[in-house]
């Protein structure tokens, strides 16, 4: 079984700072949408082992490539590897999960103060707050 | 000895709450029985953007449960998939007292009167099951003002030019319009289209002792903050209570319906689910009837066999679950170099039914109209165009600019249904209880692809009319559909052969077996169903209540 210290390395951190870049607005990390990420994957055991062989070979690249692990690399460059795997099955749902957690309601874990939301301008309008009325549990979930 | 109950409900969702009104007023003791649990915006109003009805990427909200509940998808190909809820071939609509009326986006449409009448009108495409209703508008017409009237709907009595006649006006105002309806107004305009606000059942204005809706930005998916949707929780199932003759029993499954050695209804096993470990019983009654849904009632009555009826209760022509339908959903976007969002829920606020019937060389049509405020999840999910990168810059700045210039036209389409679409019991995989899964195979007509692809281009044409810079989406393949719009499987129709119910959903063969639910549907119009399952079942529970 995947551990969270199996999961939360500087690879997959990195991946999801380009999935979702700083830029003048917070990128997925400011967020926090590595957390969402990776309580999702605790969920899904082959999601998850699918991801961590994906990011395996994406690191074994940069070092081919250029000499480096991949998250020490410049973005650009590791905007270039990332290119050459946007179309495989680990890269998709790894790109998914973090937009999902990045634009969904700040309760999930990846949105932190409705910050996204505020950047793409979508008002919530509701009464109790972004997430609605929430039992205390949830919070803490 | 004397039934427990005069008459026992299956299922409390749309149509049933209706007649257990209808019966409990009439003096009748009503059991209505129910699988999933009672909501309330307080304990259920959380906006979990993954987990609900709209977007089910890891669960829903208004149930039922991601485990123990699962169905056997048949592709198209012949591979068999064992799903859960809120994976893709599952079809799930909801299972809540309410069901989907509580989280719904309450879009009330009376079908036209040439939907009830498709085989006469076009012709039976070779393999397709496409009928004629055994009613026409006119017999359900003032039951449709019924359900207007009584669960409270808010629209436009005059804008919709090809509806049939109509007696009184919507008790509410409609819902206002903004600018994305101003923006698509000037398209409809310049195509010379008839556009108006589409009829919803919200309170637009305080109705029936509740408040007026405030606006907000996640409507359809969800329960409201200010009980202003009318679903049939907070309007049917209250009158129903009120009279002291309905008894409502949550968190309980019908597991099958009895029969005595003469093959007489006596009423249905329960299996109650309440504390983890369940507990059957047995209760009888004069009458029962099965709502629990096009897929969940078809397979109530396939797993009801026994020595008398070996291929399940109903089914002695084979006709139970066949015809399964729901509704193609072709959708555009477009591309608007000026800011056109409202921020006002719930969102959906311009139609237009010039296509749903007259297309040359095509069978029927649909309605088109704008969509509800899509979540940010939800549009990152669906409204970006295909040839966008899903990741980096070039993704981020799409949601950044494109959210409030972007506007979707989509719209259900009347599909041409095949007897090979259908729900029968999985002969291997069983729910939590250990009773077999419905088996969702085949798919509607090819002819339904047609019509599809004629209405997807007319949403292009008014995108693109309303001044869209770029306009995109999915060309609509053939699939089966049923989901939250699944009907068809208990049709009701003028001979045993070639249906499963008469014309007041009494099941053929026997007579004190009753359907009420979007499985009557023969055919399942070019709108959204919810008021025709609530007109029928005004009609046919104030029928079922002048006979028990
Ligand atoms: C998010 C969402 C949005 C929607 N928006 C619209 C809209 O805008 N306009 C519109 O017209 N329609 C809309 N719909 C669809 C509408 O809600 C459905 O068409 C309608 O609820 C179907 O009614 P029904 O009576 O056929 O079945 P349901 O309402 O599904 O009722 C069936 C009930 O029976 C229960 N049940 C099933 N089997 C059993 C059993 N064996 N024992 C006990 N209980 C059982 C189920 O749990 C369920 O609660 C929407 C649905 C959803 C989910
Ligand atoms: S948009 Fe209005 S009716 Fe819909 S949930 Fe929000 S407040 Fe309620």
């Amino acid at each position: 079984m995947t551990s969270q210290a199996n999961l939360a390395t500087p690879t997959l951190r990195a991946v999801i700072g380009r999935i979702i870049p700083a830029d003048q607005d917070p990128g997925a990390l400011d967020l926090g949408a590595d957390n969402y990420v990776i309580a999702r994957l605790l969920e899904n055991e082959p999601l998850s082992q699918s991801i961590q062989h994906g990011l395996v070979q994406l690191d074994t690249a940069a070092h081919r490539r250029f000499g480096s692990a991949f998250n020490q690399l410049p973005p650009s460059e590791q905007d270039k590897l990332i290119t050459l795997d946007q179309h495989t099955k680990w890269f998709a749902a790894l790109a998914e999960l973090t937009a999902e957690g990045f634009y969904a309601d700040p309760a999930n874990g990846g949105n932190r103060d409705a910050l996204s939301w505020r950047m793409i301008g979508y008002e919530h309008r509701l009464p109790d707050g972004p997430n609605g009325p929430m039992p205390k549990a949830d919070y803490e979930r | 000895m004397s039934a427990d109950y005069d008459c026992i409900i299956v299922g409390a969702g749309a149509g049933r709450t209706i007649v257990a009104a209808l019966l409990a007023e009439a003096g009748k003791r009503v059991l209505l029985v129910e699988r999933g649990r009672e909501m309330s915006y307080a304990r259920d109003g959380r906006r979990d953007h993954l987990r609900n009805q709209r977007l089910s990427s890891h669960g829903h909200n208004a149930g039922p449960d991601v485990d123990g509940n699962p169905r056997v998808f048949v592709a198209q190909d012949g591979t068999e998939h064992i799903v859960r809820p809120h994976e893709p071939g599952y079809h799930n609509n909801a299972a809540a007292v309410g069901s989907g009326t509580v989280v719904y986006g309450a879009q009330a449409w009376r079908f036209l009167p040439d939907d009830f009448r498709m085989a006469s009108r076009y012709g039976v495409p070779q393999g397709s099951s496409l009928t004629d209703w055994p009613i026409g508008y006119a017999d359900l017409a003032p039951f449709y003002e019924q359900a207007e009237q009584q669960i409270g709907a808010a629209g436009d009595s005059l804008g919709n030019r090809q509806q049939g006649p109509r007696g009184a006006d919507y008790p509410m105002p409609p819902v206002a319009q903004h600018h994305s309806a101003a923006t698509l107004q000037r398209g409809a305009a310049a195509l010379g289209m008839n556009s108006f606000t589409p009829p919803l059942l919200i309170n637009t204005i305080p109705h029936a002792g509740r408040a007026a809706c405030i606006g907000c930005g996640s409507c359809v998916g969800f329960p409201c903050p200010s009980n202003a949707k009318n679903g049939t929780q907070n309007t049917m199932l209250p009158r129903a209570l009120a009279t002291g003759n309905c008894e409502l029993l949550p968190n309980t499954m019908v597991t099958s319906i009895d029969t005595d050695a003469s093959g007489k209804v006596t009423g249905v096993t329960l299996l109650a689910d309440e504390d983890g470990t369940p507990q059957r019983r047995g209760v009888t009654a004069d009458a029962v009837v099965v709502s629990g849904g096009a897929i969940e009632s078809a397979r109530l009555l396939l797993l009801s066999r026994s020595a008398r009826h070996p291929d399940g209760l109903g089914n002695a022509n084979g006709q139970v679950g066949r015809h399964l339908q729901g509704h193609y959903y072709p959708s555009i976007y477009g591309w608007f170099d000026q800011d056109v969002h409202d921020d006002d829920g719930p969102g959906v606020t311009i139609a237009t039914t010039d296509f749903n019937h007259g297309n040359d060389g095509i069978i029927g049509g649909g309605m088109l109209a704008d969509d509800f405020i899509m979540l940010p999840a939800i549009f990152r999910k669906t409204a970006l165009p295909p040839d966008l990168p899903r990741w980096g810059q070039p993704a981020k700045d799409f949601m950044r600019d494109g959210y409030r210039r972007v506007l979707s036209i989509k719209g259900p389409v009347h599909e041409i249904p095949s007897p090979d679409a259908r729900v029968s019991l999985d002969s291997r995989v069983t729910d939590r209880f250990g009773l077999p899964v419905a088996r969702l195979s085949g798919t509607t007509h090819p002819e339904t692809v047609q019509t599809a692809r004629f209405m997807f281009e007319r949403a292009r044409d008014w995108m693109t009319a309303s001044g869209a810079t770029r306009v995109w989406g999915r060309e609509p393949g053939l699939q089966l559909s049923a989901g939250q719009h699944q009907a068809g499987t208990c049709r009701m129709g003028d001979r045993p052969e070639a249906s499963v119910t008469d014309q007041w959903g009494r099941v053929w063969g026997h007579d004190n077996l009753f359907v009420c639910d979007a499985s009557l549907h023969p055919t399942n119009g070019g709108f959204n169903p919810v008021l025709t399952i609530m007109a029928l079942a005004f009609r046919n529970g104030a029928h079922l209540a002048s006979q028990l």
